[in-house]
């Protein structure tokens, strides 16, 4: 299907209508004049969009699965809209209505993540997995088949970027010195959805919300390690030299499925907050800036790590969960969950916690936090649990490095371990 | 409804709402635009229409509310004064929206420009009501002409592949060197969209094709592909190595699996 865009001299866009008896508009029915174009006195107002492909983003054509790489492998494409004809290459914008300003390549709107923008690997990389979450997908078992022929085309660039799932790694070209490998495991959700059973819980695949990408992915380091299976073992990631989706016979496919990692491994209590407790959670202590602390932390599973010297004063955050843990197994509703710690970016102490449940032979991920901008976003308070009377002692300030001090503090010194990661 | 009834003039009180004559367009128009100027219309209940429909500029404002009523609650509404003159562009109308205790701004949904120094505004070109394929070619040949990394990038011959010969309206194997136009749509709930036989006439195709075939003749080409019309001829796919899954959209398999089932 890719090869076929891509060596079209041109591809049609159905940017208009909900299905294909709509027709093109401007040759099957009269193009709209946007909504408004009225004088008042002196003054013309005209509708207009923020951008003028935002008719295309919001098109059902740019809401389906399937259609992102069509559009995307294309070299030339010509988008038929209600009020406009709009030609995007690999390099220039073309439109034959101007309202307001001239569109330019670089200045796209929404649809630069639908067209193969040039930047730093990480971002169109990982932009592309958030656009493909954000459609709509028929059938659960397209998921990959739908974006592969784009992550395709990363693998032939000059810094080759592969995919494991739909997971992309590869070599960071910007760094100085050696380059550090990096892998896009840093995405989460804005809240818990379904699980896609077919695919892993490490890709954005496995799951069918919207995935969101921190700015760094995870790097390999000392204390994180991703072995992949090829062909018929385990190798490092840094031996692979091609897209891994490749192996078609079905023992290895269920084997690629799994990641082995080697990361520091723990665990955290999980309690849940309800509304209630939040409310009521005695905040008097706590001043900001010479006024009471009026704000309510948000209810819901929190993270609850212990910090401070002496133990019993405790970090909450609400982390982002891919789904929600089960409770009823925990006592007086609090369980520990298990989870892997995993450095962020090059140089940076930032440290991701992927949280975890265990299958037996191998843990799925359900959650995912970046402790330092957890920290940083004020979903969370230090409190006081004192035989269940919650005291929210003060806030928990703007963290600028989180190192191995940290951690062993905060997360029940965990241990180097290796795991699969199914 | 031409465009003629929506002109109306601000001066016609009985259009105007009470509230919208208190506007003073003419001093925003002759605000020094050096200085930041605008005007500001609280609206605090978005989902409430702003006033009666017969005065143009609730309408207006309507809908610039209208884009972002669903997501925001509230807004306020500025109309920002440009600095300097963008060739007439006099402004445009913005959002202010607030949540959780932050202000954001949303960008323009109506330009506002001045209509009678320069009219038709040079930067205010509304489409025809039909395409000019003049105008797209050569937007094509400019790419052609300048762009060679937009050039087709599988430089080999796709064996045996089934394109719509425009001209004769059938679906044929495509010609050595065959140039050709993809078409991307949307199927939905069409109603004639069954595939025809490989060797059959299409005289009785879905109008978005229809509109294809013709916009690929209008453009000077030939053959077009849609994915409709080659899904019987697996097999040549196999010379091109790619896999089954990879040509055809799997959700078509199932569509072939269950002919009964409406389209989803």
């Amino acid at each position: 299907m890719g090869d076929i865009y891509s060596s079209a001299e041109l591809t049609l866009i159905a940017a208009a209508g909900a299905n294909s008896a709509y027709g093109l508009p401007g040759i099957g029915r009269d193009r709209e004049h946007p909504g408004h174009d009225v004088t008042i006195g002196r003054l013309r107002f005209v509708t207009s969009y923020e951008w003028d492909t935002d008719e295309i983003y919001r098109s059902i054509w740019s809401s389906r699965a399937w259609t992102f790489q069509e559009g995307y492998i294309s070299r030339r494409r010509l988008y038929f809209t209600d009020t406009r004809l709009i030609y995007i290459c690999d390099k220039e914008v073309y439109c034959d209505a101007e309202i307001g300003s001239k569109t330019l390549w670089y200045d796209l709107g929404n649809l630069c993540r639908s067209l193969p923008v040039k930047g730093s690997w990480e971002y169109p990389a990982t932009s592309i997995l958030e656009e493909y979450t954000r459609r709509k997908l028929t059938f659960d078992s397209d998921a990959l088949n739908g974006i592969v022929g784009v992550l395709n085309t990363l693998s032939k660039a000059e810094s080759p970027i592969f995919h494991t799932w739909g997971v992309t790694f590869g070599r960071l070209p910007y760094a100085r010195g050696p380059q550090p490998l990096a892998i896009a495991l840093s995405w989460f959700h804005d809240k818990p959805c379904l699980r896609r059973e077919a695919f892993p819980s490490w890709s954005p695949l496995g799951w069918e919300g919207v995935a969101n990408f921190e700015y760094r992915s995870p790097v390999i380091s000392s204390s994180f390690q991703v072995n992949v299976w090829e062909k018929n073992k385990y190798i490092e990631l840094s031996q692979v030299k091609q897209d891994l989706h490749q192996q078609i016979d079905a023992e290895s496919v269920e084997k690629s499925r799994y990641l082995g990692i080697t990361a520091k491994l723990s665990w955290v209590e999980v309690r849940y907050f309800s509304a209630y407790e939040m409310l009521s959670i005695d905040k008097s202590s706590v001043v900001v800036n010479g006024l009471p602390y009026l704000v309510v932390p948000s209810p819901g599973f929190h993270v609850r790590v212990p910090t401070g010297d002496n133990g019993e004063v405790y970090a909450s955050m609400l982390p982002r969960w891919d789904s929600e843990p089960d409770l009823s197994l925990g006592i007086l509703g609090m369980i520990r969950v298990p989870c892997a710690l995993i450095p962020e970016g090059g140089e940076s102490t930032s440290i991701a916690v992927m949280m975890l449940r265990n299958h037996g032979t191998h843990y799925e991920r359900i959650g995912y936090f970046d402790c330092l901008r957890t920290y940083a976003r004020g979903s969370h308070f230090l409190f006081k649990d004192d035989n269940g009377a919650l005291t929210v002692e003060k806030l928990l300030e703007d963290v600028d490095s989180y190192g191995d001090e940290e951690i062993t503090r905060d997360f029940n010194n965990p241990e180097m371990q290796t795991f699969l990661l199914g | 409804m031409g465009n003629e009834t929506e002109r109306l003039s601000i001066d016609d009180e009985t259009h105007t709402c009470e509230r919208c004559s208190l506007i003073n367009f003419e001093s925003l128009e002759k605000t020094e635009p050096a200085i930041r100027a605008y005007l500001l219309v609280e609206v605090q209940d978005l989902s409430q229409p702003l006033t009666d429909r017969h005065c143009p500029t609730c309408q207006i404002l309507q809908t610039a509310i209208d884009v972002h009523r669903s997501r925001y609650p509230s807004a306020r509404v500025y109309w920002y004064r440009t600095s300097g003159s963008m060739l007439g562009l006099l402004g445009w109308i913005t959002f202010e929206y607030s949540m959780g205790g932050a202000s954001y701004l949303l960008k323009p949904d109506l330009m506002v420009s001045d209509a009678m120094a320069r009219w038709p505004h040079p930067k205010t070109q509304l489409a025809s009501r039909r395409v000019d394929f003049g105008q797209a070619k050569t937007w094509i040949d400019a790419c052609k002409e300048s762009h060679p990394g937009c050039t087709a990038r599988c430089p080999r011959v796709l064996e045996s592949l089934r394109v719509i010969d425009c001209v004769t309206r059938s679906v044929i194997s495509a010609p050595e060197d065959c140039v050709y136009i993809a078409l991307s749509y949307v199927w939905g709930k069409s109603k004639t969209c069954d595939a025809p036989n490989s060797s059959a006439v299409l005289d009785q195709v879905p109008l978005s094709i229809d509109n294809s075939i013709e916009a690929t003749l209008m453009l000077g080409y030939r053959y077009l592909w849609v994915d409709k019309y080659v899904r019987w001829s697996g097999a040549v796919f196999d010379r091109l190595r790619l896999t089954w899954y990879l040509v055809y959209r799997p959700s078509e398999r199932c569509r072939q699996a269950q002919p009964d089932k409406p389209d989803g």
